[in-house]
């Protein structure tokens, strides 16, 4: 609950200072850390599939980053 | 015989009635990014100063309210869709909010081809890593 709150605050914080639809996208990455994190802490397996999505998730990231 | 084509019609019916509750739900938690987003427009710097501030008030409840039905029609939802057709389908919500904010002027946002590239990326991993 303490984490969600203070992700709340933070995320106000960036939409005050950036376009959202630059940094909605990037919530995304998301995604790839739960992967690792699930990895390394319930060794779930990394399918080749999730493999293929989160490299997508980075590379759009990359390129919305870019604009 | 006609027992089970009842039987077939009301899971299929009942599919169609979550598909609608999660079109719903991923609606309004994108409209809710949008009233945040509304919300900080006449911010500059973030402080407790905020909470006089009425507009903002009103637009972050309107959000929250936004969120929580979000959140109870996507319960709604996944009661009656498997999870893999439900999840994916929530990275809609990526290009829905981009659209909206780069096409209301108000914002000062705008489509570019990057982000465009981006978008489509985004959605397409999502999807792709949420099967097994």
């Amino acid at each position: 609950m303490i984490l969600l709150v203070s992700s709340m605050a933070f995320w106000m914080y960036v939409l005050a200072h950036m376009d959202i639809s630059k940094a909605y996208p990037m919530l995304s990455f998301n995604y790839v850390i739960v992967m690792i994190v699930s990895r390394m802490l319930f060794k779930e397996p990394i399918t080749i599939n999730r493999l293929m999505g989160m490299t997508l998730i980075v590379c759009g990231i990359i390129f919305i980053s870019l604009s | 015989m006609k027992n089970e084509f009842i039987k077939q019609f009301a899971y299929l019916s009942s599919r169609r009635i979550g598909f609608i509750y999660s079109l719903g739900s991923i609606l309004l938690v994108s409209f809710a990014q949008i009233l945040l987003k509304y919300s900080t427009l006449n911010i500059t710097h973030f402080d407790f100063s905020v909470l006089h501030n009425q507009d903002f008030i009103i637009a972050f409840l309107f959000a929250g309210g936004f969120y929580l039905a979000s959140i109870l029609l996507w319960m709604q939802a996944l009661s009656r869709l498997p999870l893999n057709i439900a999840y994916p389908l929530l990275s809609l919500s990526y290009p829905l909010v981009y659209i909206i904010a780069a096409s209301v002027n108000y914002f000062g946002e705008e489509f570019s081809p990057q982000r465009n590239i981006g978008v489509v990326l985004i959605t397409l991993g999502v999807i792709i890593g949420s099967r097994k």
